[in-house]
């Protein structure tokens, strides 16, 4: 337990306490101390079981009713009332099925998920705080929906630093603009390092999307390289004269950095290699309904190979309050196979093992309806589902009940603060330790909550 | 064993809080402490026990040990000396210098019992202990002491002792030394470096020295002309002459102002859930700049933001300029989708007073206690009354206002008194209610419209001529088009009467800001901080740690009793609020505070670096200069401190590296708006002059992402950063990029990250390259030869004359880009190669960094 990176063992350990930890760190960003090396590999708390991460963001919030948590007495009682009298009983809209040797159930809605029942681990005991669509996502991205906090991804990239020092660590592709935006991304008081690079936005299919700064439109390489020389000599002749300056020294470092960055992103967000068959895997093609999130999967997965950190891979509105079949039919036709492929594709590389997939919304859907067609469910926040994948999660697993309707979490209860402790865990930090000073105290992405639960430890 | 996750937490916090309340470097704390000690313990056994020791026991073992347990387990107390030797069920817990007949440590070992329960603690806690017990078990702590906040003797945290009138202090008079201070700053600063055996370096050079007077003051890089007339006088009365100059300059508003913006969580928008736009919020960052320029006295400053609207004012425009002051509290951002305003929106204002003018994190102490600080949760709801009774005029919910009645009720009207706004509504009530009639006279026009024929218009002469022979459709066509000019007339006439009464509607300017509530009174506490759990109420008021004489005395019924809070923080004898703001006007010209958590004054910041100095300037601030920021500036500028060069010396660096003592100046990274300031200087295409409203009053209400046109915000735009639009989910570029702070948050001091993204941006970006091109074209037209283009060009980015060297590699540099580009000598090839080396010098760090 006493890892070199443990701020408790440090606390202990050095004779000035918290004290010294608070005030390293205001030097070190007082003086601009080389934060790029702030993004050096760090010695995790723990062995961890993953070394990186894909989220599969399912903005809107699926059914659990169509998708992974099976509810039979639904269709049994469709139409008569949920638990209020104006509100009717929805059935189950699609077929569900055991799959695979652990014969977990998933729905006919995704079938190329279905394929990798035995490396699921459903936690169909989700709950979260709030039912509004912001606020949930905001507590999804960041443990927090009423105050400005750092996403997940910063946290994990504060934790854990960039594994490949030529790529941003921690990449979100087409992001929302609404639903807190840029917050479920950033940093918000830990160092701006650790912030996320957004790369496209929902609005547009990810292949339109332009990385930021990474070209230059007038400077050829060789051009923009003597200009960098020129810079980089004058820069060492004026950090030469204080032997004591990092400031200098981490701003050439930092243009080499964006130097080579300027080479290796494009060449890793550039799909033209791919070959015909691993697009059709993904799905990506010309007015294909799955080509923009089938991209982006797939360029998820070359962005973990290159080393990326995080990537999280965001798609439409699951918010079918009406039209709940063909919404979801819609959503499922764009996602589907993308996600599978995604699995077979990071199981055949070898990169499942390390890798965690984590899949959902902010909240899910519920039993009932107030509509007279019954095609419709609304927002759950006491009940729905999640799964995870790969990196050191059991497979073929299911955690966690909802009651025999789907309103509410009954057994084993996953509360969104229990995942997020859940997935630092894998990533090999505690999420207790894992603090940051603040405005006079330490935070936490958890706060004051969450439990690893361990038991969808493999 | 039951345990709490919220508690376990809680006490964890305490642990951390213990360990850096008894951090032995806060001298004056640690003596405090030391009176209650036995005397036989030392003092270091003393510290031992506070830094390894107690921290573990509060952390640990208080939860289920302690007078504050809910039942102390096993009768055993481990909060004070006397439980801890006595022991409970199982015998003693600790025998001093006999280690094996203390429990204790047994229990650490999990020998026999095993505490604590969860895990063993590490091998080097257990060890501390083992060695704390064998050396006596120091232990200061009395016998049915309070809880830790509460047990702080008054006056414990430095920062709420009264401020001290320290003498000058007379600094020994070695020949090197005598001569160095140029004023009383410099002298406490002296003494301080000769007590550490600290030489300052040397002073800075003329051109360095302009240039961080320039960046400081204004924000502005210098111009050529004072280049020239630095170069030839910078006597120290050539300085002054510059440092009033730059001081009654409208540039230095503009620099000042975004230091108190951030310190505010100045925004544009509600940020967080839905980032629904405040068009008028501008006015509030207008009335900054305007105070910063007029040299407001900070008090009033303060007085004005708090309870503006109950301040005095002779003139219209007073009342509105006192107005606008209040928006400082209602620009906070806000949870307008699942929050909870009513709750939140106290706490955001509690918070922003707190961190920002106090340099205390209140708003912990909504839920409990504050952990760290003696600000119990009765402070916390005493305030939340105050601002309870207020209510907050920020725009309202996400459903936007459409017309002045709506407005009324979401903004503060401006420059308009009752009768106007009378006028306003009551126009606003006739046009609301002819829109219902014209609405259906126009849609029953056009539907009877619809039923005549094409070209009845051509037939109605024939049918209306006087005995025409009609057949039975003629007359119902006739009775048709009777009908339909009828309504088509009505329908007319109501529109004209419509935009009548909208010309006549006055039109008036709104701000966002507060006024007291209808009925103000005090407040429950709500446990936890939860809406739904009411517990006692507190009678309105301010913070008890704070000890003033005569407090301001809150009439309950009458006002909310803001106004009264403005007075209590701007109290003479107020330990805080001039100490926070000298510190801050320090901070910014140094790089560091002398109390470097520039935002937290309490028991987790950090003690002064010279506390001395630090009462020196607050009393001095307040007394002498009638809290005038200019004064205080201009006497901090005069310093020789202020003005040393950033030189390294092995001996001061060896001695203090983080250059607390500051025996040099400290290089700073330009901000995020000076540096965008300084590109658009150095292009020629930066715009003084200062932009009317903002971009975001431009665009309108609404909010992002759902329909609001922001093409503006990728336009061109030459103002200074500090007019730039700051939606909090639409951050400009380049402010997000180099460090503005979240505007959802208190922040003082700004972070100077060092990424690649943002040399990816100085490589690449658009409008760097554009500035570049902008300062080619100005070199190449101002100045003939090479030489003097090289001149030129180190003048503008740098304020100096390039070295011999730095002339060799530009040349060697402009030959190679030249020979490469083009074979032929054209203009446009001889523009281009001088925009490579005017981006060149945008990259470099001394550009980007004050020396």
């Amino acid at each position: 337990m006493n890892t070199p990176l443990s701020r408790r063992s440090l606390l202990k350990s050095a004779t000035c306490g918290m004290g010294y930890l608070a005030f390293a760190h205001l030097c070190q960003s007082a003086q601009g101390a080389a934060h790029a090396s702030a993004l050096a590999p760090k010695r995790p708390h723990h062995q961890p079981r993953a070394n990186r991460m894909i989220f599969l963001h399912m903005r809107g919030g699926p059914s659990h009713m169509e998708t992974f948590d099976h509810k039979p007495l639904l269709n049994a009682r469709a139409g008569q009332p949920g638990r209020t009298k104006n509100r009717k009983l929805v059935p189950q809209q699609w077929k569900w099925r055991r799959r695979g040797e652990s014969g977990l159930w998933v729905s006919d809605l995704l079938k190329h998920t279905a394929i990798h029942a035995d490396e699921l681990c459903v936690l169909s005991g989700m709950h979260t705080d709030i039912g509004n669509h912001t606020p949930a996502m905001l507590l999804l991205h960041t443990g927090s929906f009423a105050f400005t906090r750092p996403s997940m991804g910063a946290w994990i990239m504060y934790g854990l630093g960039a594994e490949n020092q030529n790529l941003p660590g921690f990449i979100s592709l087409c992001p929302p603009v609404i639903n807190g935006g840029s917050k479920n991304y950033g940093s918000a008081f830990l160092p701006a390092v650790y912030q996320g690079t957004a790369i496209g936005d929902i609005k547009i299919n990810i292949k339109d999307a332009q990385i930021g700064n990474i070209r230059n439109a007038r400077l050829s390489t060789v051009q923009q390289r003597r200009q960098l020389d020129l810079v980089q000599a004058l820069n060492r002749q004026y950090g030469q004269s204080d032997p004591a300056d990092t400031q200098v020294e981490g701003v050439i470092e930092s243009y080499e950095l964006a130097f080579r960055m300027q080479s290796e992103l494009p060449s890793v967000v550039d799909l033209s290699g791919e070959t015909q068959a691993t697009l059709d895997m993904y799905g990506i093609g010309d007015r294909k309904p799955s080509d923009s999130f089938g991209r982006q999967c797939l360029l998820a997965r070359r962005m973990i190979e290159a080393g990326v950190r995080h990537v999280e891979v965001c798609d439409e509105f699951w918010d079918q309050h009406g039209a709940l079949k063909k919404g979801h039919e819609a959503r499922a036709a764009a996602t589907d196979q993308p996600t599978g492929a995604l699995l077979t594709d990071l199981k055949r590389r070898g990169l499942l093992d390390d890798t965690l997939v984590v899949w959902g919304g902010e909240f899910g859907r519920t039993p009932d309806t107030a509509r007279k067609d019954l095609d419709g469910r609304d927002h759950n926040t006491e009940g729905y589902t999640m799964w995870l994948a790969g990196g050191g999660v059991k497979g073929g697993f299911k955690y966690g009940q909802t009651d025999e309707f789907g309103y509410e979490a009954v057994e084993d209860r996953t509360h969104l603060h229990d995942l997020h402790a859940t997935i630092l865990h894998l990533l090999g930090l505690d999420h207790k330790k894992l603090t940051y000073s603040y405005a006079g105290r330490d935070f936490r992405l958890t706060d004051v909550h969450g439990r690893v639960v361990e038991e969808v430890l493999a | 064993m039951q345990h709490s996750r919220r508690k376990t937490m809680a006490r964890a916090l305490l642990g951390f809080c213990a360990a850096f309340l008894f951090f032995p470097a806060l001298g004056e704390m640690a003596k405090g402490d030391d009176k209650a000690v036995d005397g036989k313990a030392s003092k270091q056994k003393l510290r031992f026990f506070e830094t390894k020791i107690r921290p573990v026991l509060v952390k640990h073992c208080y939860e289920c040990h302690s007078a504050e347990a809910e039942e102390a387990k096993g009768g055993l107390l481990l909060d004070s000396k006397a439980g801890i030797r006595r022991g409970g069920d199982s015998g003693h817990a600790v025998v001093p210098g006999n280690v094996s007949e203390s429990l204790l440590i047994d229990a650490l070992n999990h020998d026999g019992f095993e505490m604590p329960p969860e895990e063993k603690l590490p091998a080097g806690v257990i060890n501390d202990f083992v060695r704390w017990v064998k050396t006596g078990a120091a232990d200061p702590r009395i016998a049915g002491a309070p809880p830790l906040a509460a047990a702080k003797p008054q006056g414990a945290l430095w920062s709420l002792t009264p401020i001290a009138n320290p003498p000058t202090p007379t600094t020994a008079s070695s020949a090197a030394s005598s001569d160095w201070p140029r004023s009383d700053i410099d002298r406490f600063i002296l003494t301080r470096q000769q007590a550490a055996g600290v030489l300052p370096t040397a002073d800075a050079k003329p051109s360095a020295l302009l240039r961080r007077l320039y960046f400081d003051l204004v924000g502005l890089p210098p111009t050529l002309d004072d280049i020239a007339a630095f170069q030839h006088d910078h006597s120290q009365q050539a300085v002054e002459r510059l440092v009033d100059k730059l001081l009654n300059s409208p540039q230095f508003g503009e620099r000042w102002a975004r230091h108190w913006l951030d310190v505010v969580r100045y925004a544009e928008s509600a940020g967080n859930s839905r980032d629904v736009l405040m068009p008028y919020a501008w006015r509030y960052r207008d009335y900054v700049i305007d105070a910063f320029n007029a040299d407001a006295p900070y008090n009033q400053f303060i007085q004005e933001q708090i309870a503006g609207d109950l301040l005095p004012a002779e003139t219209p425009a007073q009342r509105d300029r006192l107005n606008i002051a209040t928006g400082m509290l209602a620009i906070g951002s806000k949870s307008l989708n699942g929050g909870n305003l009513g709750l939140d929106i106290p706490d955001d204002q509690i918070d922003v007073i707190g961190k920002a003018m106090l340099g205390l994190t209140i708003s912990c102490a909504r839920c409990h206690d504050h952990k760290f600080d003696p600000i119990p949760t009765s402070d916390y709801y005493a305030l939340a009354g105050i601002f309870r009774s207020t209510e907050t005029l920020y725009g309202g919910s996400t459903k936007r206002p459409k017309n002045i009645d709506d407005q009324i009720k979401v903004y503060l009207p401006l420059d308009a008194d009752r009768a106007v706004i009378q006028q306003a509504t009551a126009t606003q009530k006739k046009i609301s209610k002819l829109q219902k009639q014209a609405t259906p006279a126009r849609k029953q026009a056009s539907k009877l419209a619809r039923k005549l024929p094409k070209d009845w218009k051509t037939r109605k002469p024939e049918l209306t001529k006087p005995n025409a022979e009609l057949s039975p459709q003629d007359n119902k066509l006739l009775k048709q088009i009777v009908a339909y000019e009828k309504a088509k007339s009505k329908g007319d006439q109501l529109k004209s009467r419509l935009r009548t009464l909208q010309d006549a509607l006055p039109k008036i300017e709104f701000a966002v800001g507060v006024r007291d509530a209808k009925k103000p009174r005090d407040w429950p506490i709500q446990i936890r901080g939860e809406r739904t759990n009411a517990g006692k109420k507190v009678a309105r008021g301010f913070l008890s740690c704070v000890p003033l004489a005569n407090p301001p005395k809150i009439n309950g019924a009458a006002q909310s009793g803001r106004l009264e809070l403005a007075q209590w923080l701007t109290h003479a004898e107020h330990p805080l609020t001039s100490r926070v703001i000298v510190n801050r006007v320090w901070q910014h010209l140094f790089g560091e505070g002398l109390v470097r958590t520039v935002d937290n004054f309490g028991v987790n910041g950090e003690p002064p670096t010279h506390p001395e100095l630090l009462d020196y300037l607050a009393r001095r601030f307040m007394n002498e200069n009638g809290w005038s920021i200019k004064s205080l500036i201009r006497e901090i500028v005069a310093t020789r401190t202020y003005q040393l060069s950033t030189n390294y010396d092995q001996a001061a660096y060896t001695a203090d590296a983080e250059n607390k003592l500051l025996w040099r100046m400290n290089r700073r990274r330009l901000e995020a708006e000076p540096l965008r300031d300084a590109l658009l200087a150095a292009s020629g295409n930066l715009d003084l002059s200062r932009l009317e409203g903002s971009l975001v009053m431009e665009i309108g209400e609404g909010e992002v992402g759902r329909g609001i046109k922001t093409a503006c915000l990728s336009e061109p735009f030459h103002h200074r950063g500090v007019y730039l639009p700051i939606i909090r989910g639409l951050v400009p570029e380049h402010l997000k990029m180099f460090d503005l702070p979240e505007p959802s948050n208190v922040q003082g001091k700004r972070d100077a990250t060092n990424v690649p993204a943002q040399s990816l941006y100085l490589m690449n970006s658009p409008f760097v390259s554009e500035q570049a091109q902008g300062l080619a074209s100005r070199i190449l037209r101002t100045a003939e030869n090479q030489e003097d283009r090289l001149n030129l060009l180190y003048q503008i980015c740098l304020a100096r004359k390039p070295t011999p060297s730095e002339v060799a590699q530009s040349k060697q540099f402009l030959q190679a880009a030249a020979a490469e580009t083009e074979a032929k000598k054209s203009e446009e090839s001889e523009r281009f190669v001088w925009s490579m080396l005017s981006q060149a010098m945008f990259s470099l760090a001394e550009f980007r960094f004050i020396d």
